[in-house]
């Protein structure tokens, strides 16, 4: 077998692609892949993309050939590249524009190079009520109001659509981004920042998609600049009121809209303004059980012209059937972990749009935008009364004991004690557990019921320095903006997480002045399930190449 | 009194965990008395480790089972004096023709001419009698075994230039599968065997779920579902190469579980060229082994070019015709080995066209049929995997990439199957492909710890990996840790125990 030392790619038949990061070509299969794959996990040494339909589908959207891939990976390979891999993407990629969807007059046309390949998809039975007749010219007409319907089916069938059908655009709304910050300090977006942007807005199929990029790298100001670029009513969806608050901060220091272009559509405020702001628990809220969600006509209510979803990856599912109807929208989806426990990534590719930009993590601590982190899983042994307790306990017991053990608050205080000074936050699940240990320390606590001005408060005086340390439950899990955070320790976790453990370390990631250091620890009980469970929580951040160095208290 | 030949002890990492072990009683019951000279250690009752195993899972105590490390033989002392030219003739004569370190005096020498140089041997400690059964003593002819550090001499270096063809005619058949390839995949099957133990059914084949398991440690989804072990055309040649080399066997009254021969280590051990000599050793005739290192010789000789096979053979009846057979002289004439009543064959140039070339023109066959040549009649090549078996691997070997997340890629030729019989051991092979991908496991680690020192590991990737992540180390101490806490070992002996 040839074998190639200093190229960095290696194809295998199961269609991954590896990258050896050292290789002087790496650079180049980085640019080849992140036209045409996924990032899979990018640690130490070598790191793993994927080849999927999706991905090549994306590329061929974005006017790459077949011919020239195959060609590039063939130059770039260690090791010959098996036969399967040129023939899967020369089949994918043929697809993509095999089928298009254009505007004809008030209707949508679905049409086809090959009348065949028609014929086939008019045989798929779960389309027979979104294809309406043929309209004598060789194409298929769709209800505009079925274009995302249409595309989600005909995607879960392997046929890609190209949508040329194009956008409405929403009511102009007249803004742009400011030079300077309120205390005068200028501003501008960083490289990446722009490349994103500029990513969602050029290219073919511009205008819709998702920018994955790591917590604390400023997703919300690429949100913003996406926004004023296109200079439309905007709809931003949020997950919480804190996010939503920390978004209309933004907005109204980075742009040249005023408070009253801003509303916000939450329990207490309903203002439909030029942009409005909401959240996915308003937007899920049923009057009665079994009843429709109360807010989901915001959608309609308005000619947005972009709606913006942040953390994509908790867009909750009923949200995703109006997502299908707001096909002539243009739409942005942000997130740092493009992982969904329930499997919906093919919902946000269809129906909010493809990955248009991600940045491996290290990549962004290597240039000091974000925090230089390390991680250290902290194993503690189970007290001996609790120990008694496991036996003939069921597995979820066994859990609860574990992440309850009453030995973590030593460590914690420890932990505290090492870094004194440094402001640090203590993240946890259980909120019995949580609450005694904030006691125990004598720590203040932030909970989903802590009221929110008390939560502001707190937050305040932590930003401030009044405040060394901070107990938060899972609301501290997401958009918490703590930028002085520079030391987490998880006490305890949702089960197997992923994404819980990388926002997490997200919570201390925001760049640093000084030495631009931020140190996660997670406390175990050693030789538990809750040591297994967090294995499998760690998994995304060893993806990310953040190794867990292990400290063991006896 | 002599104790036991062999016995099973369990040994704890701290003198303070046998209270805690010994407040069961009959837990207690399950070892023998206490030896104040060796607090940490306590010998378990004749036949009693599985119910030490057992009572130790029951109470949720991680056991570490193990066998005794081998320990290799203290090397002999030089001879007082130095042995005569023509005992140093035998010896090597006697390595030659040995196999797994034992010879028959009829293959290597002349029990006439040659008896004093036996005996001298005998005395240096470098051949010991090791008579089979019924054998008379003093019998020159019969079996002995090698001393320990006895190995073959080299070949003899014949002009092996001049049988050298170029370029190589284009008639010679292309490359089929080798044997490094399959040492490769056995060593992978059994790690698998060892970590699933699946059963056979009463017609012979694996059962499907057994099967299914195999195929999610070896990286081969198809394997139980779409096809069987049996029908796989990588697996199933597999498990015959293992069975071949007698590494699994089934065992009928553990309900037909096929469990792994702890010998397959030492046959991969050493680089690619050891580990296929041992198996061309394990599936080649007896008689045809001599010509072994000839074949080899040749080959690493003329590296890409082909081998005329008359000169070749020419070489060797002028060079090294005694090493296939040894002379005997009998009444003034020159013989080949005989029986007891059997007629004496001369030896002449005629005979050695019946009797050599034809063992030669054989084990060049079974070359070829094992992937290791290419051959046409009169003439022979290397293929990939001989010229590896000749001259160790082409070029420097990539390199095997470790990652935080406790993986490990290995590129093909990254390791040896030995290496490799460890990494399948360590971990379950999550794709197997261009390169192979493992995903490092604390099962596998104590299944790998019973057969291997902590230090192994870390030679291991030193050697093969250009970096290790710091997790990894803190991982595996975590691991050791936990595998070291109680440990049973079977089969100890007054050698290994000291």
């Amino acid at each position: 077998m040839s074998y190639i030392p200093e190229n960095p790619l290696i194809v295998q038949g199961d269609l991954t692609v590896l990258v050896e990061v050292a290789s002087p070509h790496a650079a180049a299969a980085r640019e080849l892949l992140l036209a045409i794959a996924e990032l899979v996990k990018s640690p130490e040494y070598v790191h793993t993309w994927r080849l999927t339909a999706l991905s090549l589908w994306n590329a061929a959207a974005a006017g790459h050939t077949a011919d020239a891939i195959v060609a590039r990976l063939h130059a770039l390979a260690k090791f010959p590249v098996p036969e399967s891999v040129p023939a899967f993407i020369h089949e994918k990629m043929g697809r993509y524009g095999a089928l298009r969807l254009v505007r004809d007059g008030d209707w949508l046309r679905l049409e086809a190079d090959d009348p065949l390949l028609l014929d086939e998809v008019r045989t798929i039975a779960p389309l027979h009520d979104l294809l309406t007749e043929d309209d004598g010219a060789g194409g298929v007409r769709v209800a505009p109001r079925r274009r995302g319907e249409l595309k989600q089916a005909l995607l879960a069938f392997g046929h890609p659509i190209e949508d040329a059908a194009g956008y409405d655009d929403g009511e102009a709304l007249p803004m742009a981004l400011r030079p300077t910050l309120p205390d005068g300090q200028p501003w501008a977006l960083r490289d990446y920042q722009r490349a994103a942007v500029d990513a969602f807005h050029g290219g073919p199929g511009a205008g819709c998609g998702v920018i994955v990029l790591p917590c604390g790298a400023g997703k919300t100001l690429v949100g913003v600049a996406a926004m004023v670029r296109l200079g439309m009513r905007t709809l931003i969806l949020c997950t919480g009121h804190t996010a939503l608050l920390q978004w209309k901060a933004e907005i109204l220091r980075r742009t040249t809209l005023t408070a009253d272009d801003i509303g916000e559509w939450t329990a207490e405020r309903k203002e439909l303004r030029p942009v409005t702001l909401t959240t996915y628990q308003i937007l899920t809220w049923r009057p009665r059980a079994h009843g429709a969600p109360a807010h989901l006509g915001l959608f309609h209510d308005a000619r947005w012209g972009l709606v913006i979803y942040d953390e994509v990856h908790l867009l909750p599912a009923p949200v995703f059937r109006d997502v299908a109807q707001l096909q002539a929208r243009r739409r942005l989806g942000l997130t740092a972990t493009l992982v969904r426990e329930d499997g919906h990534e093919g919902d946000v590719f269809a129906l909010v749009g493809p990955k248009r930009y991600d940045v491996p993590w290290k990549s962004l601590e290597s240039q000091g935008w974000i925090a230089a982190a390390r991680c250290v899983e902290v194993r503690v042994p189970l007290a001996e009364a609790d120990r008694e307790k496991l036996r003939g306990a069921s597995p979820t017991e066994r859990f609860r004991l574990a992440s309850a053990n009453a030995r973590k608050v030593a460590v914690v205080q420890a932990l505290l004690a090492r870094h004194a000074g440094t402001p640090a936050l203590v993240l946890g699940t259980e909120l019995a557990p949580l609450e005694w240990l904030a006691r125990r320390l004598g720590l203040p606590i932030v909970t989903g019921q802590t009221p929110r001005a008390e939560r502001e408060a707190l937050f305040g005086a932590f930003r401030a320095g009044e405040i060394r340390a901070l107990v938060l439950s899972k609301v501290g899990n997401h958009a918490i903006d703590l930028p002085n955070a520079a030391v987490a320790i998880e006490v305890s976790g949702t089960w197997g997480s992923r994404q819980e453990e990388a926002q997490r370390l997200g919570r201390v990631l925001r760049a640093k002045p000084g030495d631009n250091q931020a140190i996660f620890y997670t406390v175990v009980t050693a030789d538990s399930r809750e040591q297994e469970m967090a294995e499998r929580r760690q998994i995304f951040l060893a993806e990310q190449g953040y190794p867990y160095r292990i400290e063991v208290h006896e | 009194m002599n104790g036991p030949v062999a016995w099973s002890e369990v040994a704890v990492r701290e003198v303070a965990l046998w209270a805690d072990l010994l407040a069961e009683p009959s837990f207690a019951r399950l070892l023998e008395p206490a030896d104040p000279a060796h607090p940490l250690r306590r010998r378990v009752r004749a036949g009693a480790e599985g119910a030490v195993a057992r009572a130790l899972e029951g109470r949720a105590l991680v056991c570490f089972a193990r066998a005794p490390r081998p320990v290799p033989p203290a090397p002999l002392a030089a001879p007082p004096f130095p042995l005569p030219p023509a005992a140093l003739r035998v010896r090597d004569a006697a390595a030659r023709h040995a196999d797994d370190g034992y010879v028959f005096g009829l293959h290597a020498w002349d029990p006439l001419r040659d008896a004093d140089a036996v005996r001298a041997l005998v005395g240096a400690g470098q051949l010991v009698p090791a008579p089979l059964e019924g054998a008379p003593p003093g019998d020159f002819d019969g079996r002995y075994r090698l001393g320990p550090g006895v190995e073959p001499p080299p070949p003899p270096a014949l002009d092996w230039e001049e049988s050298a063809l170029r370029p190589v005619p284009d008639d010679l058949p292309p490359p089929g599968p080798g044997p490094v390839a399959l040492l490769h995949d056995a060593a992978a099957l059994a790690a698998a065997i060892e970590a699933v133990q699946p059963r056979r059914t009463v017609a012979g084949a694996l059962t499907k779920p057994d099967a299914r398991r195999l195929g999610e440690r070896l990286g081969e989804p198809a394997l139980g579902t779409a096809l069987s072990l049996e029908a796989h055309p990588r697996w199933s040649i597999a498990l015959r190469a293992l069975e071949a080399l007698g590494a699994v066997r089934a065992d009928p009254l553990h309900a037909n579980t096929l469990s792994l021969d702890a010998g397959l280590d030492s046959t991969l051990a050493g680089d690619d060229g050891a580990a296929t000599d041992r198996l061309l050793r394990r599936v080649i005739d007896r008689d045809l082994h001599p010509g072994l290192p000839l074949v080899r010789a040749a080959l690493a000789a003329v590296g890409d070019a082909a081998v005329d096979e008359v000169i070749f053979a020419d070489l060797l009846r002028e060079g090294a015709r005694e090493l296939f057979f040894p002379r005997w002289e009998r009444d003034g004439h020159a013989i080949y080995p005989t029986l007891p009543g059997e007629q004496a064959r001369p030896w002449t140039d005629a005979s050695w066209e019946e009797v050599e070339l034809g063992l030669l023109k054989r084990l060049l066959a079974r070359l070829a049929r094992v992937g290791v040549l290419r051959r046409v009649p009169g003439v022979f090549a290397a293929t990939p995997d001989g010229r590896r078996w000749a001259s160790g691997p082409p070029g420097p070997r990539p390199p095997v990439w470790v990652s935080g997340d406790l993986e490990l890629i290995v590129p093909p030729d990254a390791l040896t199957p030995g290496e490799r019989l460890q990494v399948e051991r360590l971990g379950r092979c999550v794709a197997r492909g261009v390169v192979d991908r493992y995903r490092l496991e604390r099962a596998g680690y104590q299944r790998w710890r019973a057969a291997h020192g902590p230090a192994e590991l870390r030679d291991l990737l030193e050697r093969r990996a250009p970096g290790v992540p710091t997790g990894w180390q803190d991982t595996l101490d975590a691991w050791e840790h936990a595998v070291s806490a109680i440990t049973l070992t079977h089969g100890l002996r007054a050698a290994d125990s000291a």
